[in-house]
């Protein structure tokens, strides 16, 4: 858990940092800049790692095969492990955007529409769940499909860095875009559904146990 | 009651043959009883263990648990089983209180009932005095002791222990197995209680009846003095005697007894010549092939015996003891048997491959 709350707050003392005390950068162009990162690394980074460790940890710590036992149904389970994953790097990430929005709004007189723009709303509203979702789904599988623990960290880290490459690849030129955040933010939605579907088929006690 | 019926299991793993972990099967475990499941390492116990806690479905075959068909009732069928797995598997972080007490809302229990059943059973199995410390502060006995209350807690009607005292010291090991007879002692005699263990000694203290297990068949499935008797066909006894040599007369009276097979008298136990006041002798008698279907066990029948000879005035019992086989030789001789069979068949189609 330390981990989870110490970086949000570490980056967000860098950010801070950086707004105050200035650079090159425009006051807006530093925070449009920030403001992405919180949104998406936190949610992404925070949802994964602890989807990582909710199934491949339960694996590893054999706490898994007691709870299987229990008559608590595969999709109850799925659900209950994706919202666990889901809820605190939601919780963690809003709490630092709304801790670093208020630092930004006392920090310095600004136009906070041009920071706060539809673009950045729809981001830190629809496009940040959408990619927890996503990262949470990633693991699920890729812990589901692969026997040995850490071959499944590895590799969900390995897509985890695919996903945010190309995410801040597209970002960082058309971030401003409201349509295409549109788009970026359906795209993600509707990989998260599938992979959401995907990873509920894929969980089953005799799959999860074969890979014990 | 437990019945299954030539229950197969396969798993197919990527680009791999079919693994057969079971293969047809059929056993039956009745109501209140404490029955063993042996066998060496990747013979097939987990995976039926697995099958009958609904964990896995059945390739072919059919499987009836309390009532319920896996395949069909699985939920059904999960709230009547309580599992201990070989791996305690707690939350590691978490009380003890809150471990057990998670349990009890998986399985739909009220909150007053987690309580007070979490009382009972702390007290049951003695660690009432740990249930708010975090449970990876404690010792692997007191994690299994716990983890007996969790598979308990729910009062199953069928209890499953899947190596119940695997890496554990003699004590804790000790202490689990006295739990498992307390609770059984306290159950209303109707569960059932499957144990998988490689502890042959500790099954042989639990359970009254065994199936030996390997290569996913049954070898053999009976009470462990039913085995004993089917692999040395009959029991004997020896009774040392000091003051002289029985009459023969006495040896065929006690030879035409229906329930002794043969006597012989087999060595002067301390070489002293036969006859002779001082010499000791051995009188080894060997009971009918049966014993089991005559209405008395065979403890009554060697009393008896001893009776009828101590009844001969000339002769003095020194002691007397039956010759038993304890699970871990039947064990022994039945894998022995199935790896000679092995060899032998190997043997007859080496040529044949060439």
């Amino acid at each position: 858990m330390l981990p989870i709350l110490i970086g949000p707050f570490l980056i967000l003392a860098l950010g801070f940092f950086y707004v105050t005390f200035g650079s090159a950068l425009q006051f807006e162009e530093t925070s449009t800049l920030i403001l992405p990162f919180l949104a998406v690394l936190f949610p992404i980074g925070i949802a994964s790692g602890i989807a990582m460790d909710s199934f491949v940890g339960e694996r590893t710590r054999r706490t898994i095969e007691p709870i299987l036992a229990t008559p608590i149904t595969e999709r109850a389970l799925f659900v209950a492990k994706v919202l666990a994953s889901f809820l605190p790097a939601m919780i963690v990430s809003y709490c630092t955007l709304i801790a670093y929005s208020l630092l930004i709004a006392t920090a310095k007189a600004s136009n906070l529409t041009v920071v706060f723009s539809p673009a950045s709303l729809s981001i830190i509203f629809w496009q940040a769940p959408a990619i927890a979702l996503v990262g949470t789904c990633i693991m699920i599988i890729a812990s589901a499909k692969i026997r040995d623990p850490r071959a499944a960290m590895q590799i969900g880290n390995v897509i985890m860095l695919g996903v945010l490459f190309g995410f801040f690849y597209i970002f960082s030129s058309y971030m401003s875009e409201f349509e295409i955040t549109i788009l970026v933010n359906s795209l993600l939605t509707v990989s998260a559904l599938v992979l959401l579907l995907m990873g509920n088929k894929s969980f089953t006690r005799e799959e999860i146990l074969s890979r014990i | 009651m437990i019945r299954a019926n030539e229950l197969t299991k396969k798993f197919r793993l990527k680009g791999e043959i079919d693994i057969v972990a079971l293969n047809s099967v059929s056993i039956q475990v009745r109501d209140g009883e404490v029955f063993g499941l042996l066998g060496p390492n990747g013979a097939g116990k987990t995976t039926f263990m697995r099958l009958i806690s609904c964990l896995l479905s059945p390739t072919s075959g059919t499987l009836e648990v309390a009532g319920f068909d896996c395949t069909r009732n699985p939920v059904e069928i999960r709230n009547k089983i309580g599992l201990l797995c070989e791996e305690p598997g707690l939350y590691e972080r978490q009380t003890v209180f809150n471990n057990l007490s998670l349990y009890g809302e998986l399985y739909g229990m009220e909150r007053d009932e987690i309580e007070d059943r979490i009382d009972e059973l702390s007290a049951l199995l003695d660690f009432k005095n740990l249930l708010e410390m975090k449970s990876g502060r404690l010792s692997k006995g007191q994690r299994q002791r716990v983890s007996l209350a969790r598979a308990l807690l729910h009062e199953p009607e069928i209890l499953l222990l899947d190596e119940p005292t695997a890496n554990l010291d003699p004590v804790s090991a000790n202490a689990v197995r006295e739990a498992i007879r307390q609770i059984q002692r306290q159950s209303d005699n109707n569960r059932i209680v499957i144990v998988c263990s490689h502890n042959l000694d500790e099954v042989e203290k639990l359970c009254k009846r065994v199936a030996i297990i390997d290569n996913g068949h049954i070898v053999e499935t009976g009470s462990i003095d039913n085995l004993e008797h089917e692999l040395w066909k009959s029991e004997s006894f020896e009774i040392v005697l000091k003051g002289g040599t029985p009459s023969s007369d006495f040896l065929e009276y006690l030879a035409k007894l229906d329930v002794v097979g043969d006597v012989q008298i087999i060595h002067n136990a301390r070489e002293e010549p036969i006859g002779s006041t001082d010499s000791h002798l051995v009188l080894k008698i060997g009971l009918r092939s049966s014993p089991r279907s005559i209405d008395r066990n065979s403890e009554d029948i060697i009393a008896d015996v001893v009776k009828l000879v101590a009844a001969q005035s000339n002769l003095k019992i020194v002691s007397v003891s039956s010759e038993k086989h304890s699970l871990e030789d039947v064990y022994l001789k039945l894998m022995r048997d199935k790896m000679d069979d092995v060899k032998e068949f190997q043997e007859m189609s080496a040529p044949g491959q060439d």
